[in-house]
């Protein structure tokens, strides 16, 4: 049917009727994006220079921004909070992934049961998990203090105690990375064993191999990691959220979060305009960070196949 | 190259088609949307046994609101089904939609220019709502047997700051003290006793219990509960909190300096860590120390009985007001409430305001709260109501009578973001009292300038 059209249109290459299809095929994606993510793109910049409500927009030029910068008691505090948040979570997780992926790598007895248990926790999104990990993390009868007190530690009050907010969530994130475990281990699967069984001839020991063989082939992995770590680690919003009950960051405004303020201008004090302002200012962060890290990437990151230079 | 271009004009046709295939279903809804009368006729028809008015129109509406709970939700379609028999114009179906969701979603369909036909919401931001346009006045309708059935305060809450009513009010609480009477006839304490902070305080120390280093029951904890410093300071400030009676910052007052430092001093008594693991508790909502016994006496809202009944069936527990700070500067506490409103842009106002007004009359606020447990803002609710023959409920009455609910101005909105975590520093032990407070002041002050 579309290939007799395709004919009667005069398409009648191969390669000149591959595309077609393929823009056939990626047309629903194309629709999507125009639709759903480009129109409200567009709107949400113009609307960031208009003190704008959902209902109402009066054009203020670049207000919104000037607030931002100069006047918002709490938007410097947010973003703080935000890359203190970030600075401590993507090492650790990307860490974390790496070292659980290289044990799990190894023939240990009942692995394929610790792959499934740590894996397990990336499965289990959602509000569920957060209340879970507020029982675990209760201070006088949570798991983790009831843990640490078996080995003499008194646990801290996690949720409760501003200093200790960040790194419970940091915990909590820290349980979930089997998502990126199974991206390192799938990645180990497939580096050749002989690689180590010459660096053993050449006398090199596990911590030589695991910093000159395992890691480098593992980079383009860490990195993809790294990337969609910072973009997810500046988007934190649900912990502020529920951990702190009542959306105002508490306590002391340890969690709230550059998302959690955002969404509080935007659906609590009806400042859609600013709301919208703030997103840009994210999606600028971001975006510099991705660019650098991209081209930062070229000094680490190693393709096998030579092809390192875009 | 050419083909190139062929192949991606294709897309583009083909695109183009698909976006008008979504906009003819647009059109589709809208002339369905136009049609709603006739189309709910048929439905209203096959669901109740209204019989159509004399122009043979049901008009379908939309009530929305979060009770979804065994505990609630029957009743409220009870009394849905109620309106929907007591007249023949209108038709209401109760929608409930998640209390995280319903309020954006509120907006959006606000937005959107199809929003619901009834919509509940908080009474406190009735003015903050109506500022910003989002709901319709309902001075078209009212009359002056309904307006005049509220106290005023809850109408005044209710009124824009052009004069005009854009709500009215479903139910509203306060907060009050709760103690159990066992522990108070073991401690031998008169709850009647208990007039001021003092006799709060001494009245704790008696109800306390520790066995070495472990607190095995704690009298009292001021900010544990649903109550915070605002409550006492509301309190102490005969029902006003950070501002003074003209909205200018007053945070950092000898009387809140004083009224923090006795908040801090109870706590104290506890120590930090005590705090913190109750507060934890309280957070993750898993247990109810009060409920269990572990603490004697609790600051809540009006509607705790109604989640008591369900927790602990059993307990004897009775209620006093909060006292007062010093003696003559009253039993203030701070509350709120729920209303009803018409979002703006609803397509038939005139049939929302007659569901609003069948919900707010004196008889089936009578039914919902003796149902449900709220309380009415109605100055006709007395004692000869089901509802009120209770005794608790008459306690809750009386602390009802000296509620204050206070609406701050719109400019202020959001201040509680600013203020709040200097008062967390002070009430975790992170930061003296009164630093906290004066740390508080500035913040509210540089936030009413840069509002302004």
């Amino acid at each position: 049917m579309f290939g007799k059209l395709l004919t009667k249109l005069g398409v009648k290459s191969r390669k000149g009727r591959e595309s077609a299809y393929g823009y056939v095929f990626i047309l629903p994606w194309l629709v999507g994006i125009v639709c759903f993510v480009l129109g409200p793109l567009v709107f949400s910049f113009i609307t960031s220079f208009a003190d704008y409500n959902m209902l109402k927009v009066d054009f203020i030029g670049l207000g919104n921004y000037k607030k931002m910068f100069f006047q918002d008691q709490l938007f410097w505090k947010a973003l703080k909070n935000t890359l203190v948040y970030s600075v401590l979570n993507i090492p650790l997780v990307t860490a974390g992934g790496v070292i659980v992926a290289v044990i799990l790598n190894k023939s240990i007895w009942g692995l394929r049961t610790f792959r499934t248990i740590y894996y397990l926790p990336s499965i289990m999104v959602g509000v569920g998990t957060y209340f879970l990990w507020m029982l675990l993390l209760d201070p006088a009868n949570g798991l983790v203090n009831t843990i640490l007190g078996m080995i003499g530690i008194k646990g801290p009050a996690w949720l409760t105690d501003p200093n200790w907010t960040k790194p419970a969530i940091i915990l909590m994130h820290l349980w979930g990375l089997g998502g990126q475990m199974l991206l390192y281990l799938a990645r180990l699967q497939s580096i050749p064993q002989d690689y180590y069984e010459a660096a053993s001839l050449d006398g090199a020991g596990a911590f030589k191999k695991f910093t000159t063989i395992t890691v480098p082939l593992l980079s383009p992995i860490i990195f993809y990691n790294l990337t969609i770590g910072i973009i997810g680690a500046f988007q934190v919003f649900q912990e502020g959220y529920i951990f702190s009950g009542d959306g105002t960051g508490k306590p002391a405004g340890s969690l709230l979060f550059y998302n959690l303020h955002l969404w509080n201008q935007a659906f609590k004090n009806f400042k859609t305009g600013y709301a919208n302002a703030m997103c840009w200012f994210l999606f600028a962060i971001v975006m510099i960070l991705t660019v650098c890290n991209q081209k930062i990437s070229k000094k680490w990151v190693y393709y096998e196949e030579g092809d390192n230079d875009d | 190259m050419k083909k190139r271009g062929l192949a991606l004009l294709i897309s583009a046709a083909m695109m183009a088609a698909s976006l008008v295939g979504c906009g003819g279903k647009d059109t589709g809804t809208n002339s369905t949307a136009d049609n709603t009368t006739q189309d709910s006729t048929v439905q209203a028809d096959a669901e109740t046994p209204a019989q159509p008015a004399d122009n043979g129109e049901v008009v379908e509406l939309e009530f929305w609101g979060w009770w979804s709970s065994e505990a609630r939700k029957p009743h409220i379609e009870e009394m849905v089904k109620g309106f929907n028999e007591s007249q023949s114009k209108y038709h209401v179906t109760y929608v409930d939609i998640p209390f995280g969701d319903i309020f954006t979603k509120n907006i959006a369909q606000i937005a959107a220019g199809k929003p619901c036909d009834i919509m509940a919401n908080n009474m406190e931001e009735v003015r903050f709502r109506a500022s910003q346009g989002q709901v319709e006045a309902l001075d078209p309708f009212l009359t002056d047997d309904v307006k005049g059935a509220f106290y005023d305060q809850y109408l005044d809450a209710c009124t824009g700051e052009d004069g005009s009513v854009y709500a009215l009010p479903l139910s509203v609480d306060t907060r009050a003290i709760y103690y159990n009477k066992a522990h108070f006839a073991e401690a031998g304490i008169n709850p009647e006793d208990i007039q001021t902070w003092a006799d709060l305080e001494e009245a704790a120390i008696k109800l306390d219990k520790k066995n070495g280093d472990t607190w095995e029951r704690i009298g009292f904890i001021p900010v544990l509960g649903n109550g915070g410093v605002d409550t006492w300071v509301i309190n102490a400030n005969s029902g006003h909190g950070w501002f003074d009676e003209n909205f200018e910052p007053k945070v950092n007052t000898d009387v809140n300096k004083e009224a923090f430092q006795w908040i801090r001093n109870q706590i104290d008594r506890y120590g930090q860590a005590k705090y913190d693991e109750l507060a934890a508790v309280f957070a993750n909502g898993m247990q109810d120390p009060f409920a269990s016994g572990v603490m004697s006496m609790l600051v809540h809202t009006s509607a705790y009985p109604s989640s008591l009944k369900q927790n602990a069936p059993d307990l004897d527990y009775g209620v006093i007001p909060l006292p007062e700070f010093k003696e003559g500067t009253g039993h203030v506490a701070n509350g709120g409430g729920f209303v009803l409103e018409i979002p703006k842009g609803a397509k038939n106002p005139e049939g929302s305001y007659e569901f609003i007004k069948y919900v707010t009359s004196r008889e089936t606020q009578d039914f919902l709260s003796t149902n449900i447990g709220d309380f009415s803002a109605r100055n006709d609710f007395d004692d000869s109501t089901e509802f009120m023959s209770k005794p608790l409920n008459q306690d809750l009455a009386k602390c009802l009578n000296e509620t204050s609910t206070l609406v701050l101005p719109n400019e202020v909105k959001g201040y509680e973001t600013v203020v709040n975590p200097f008062i967390d520093e002070g009430t975790l032990g992170l930061s003296n009292t009164d630093d906290a407070l004066d740390k508080a002041q500035k913040a509210l002050v540089d936030y009413v300038n840069n509002n302004k």
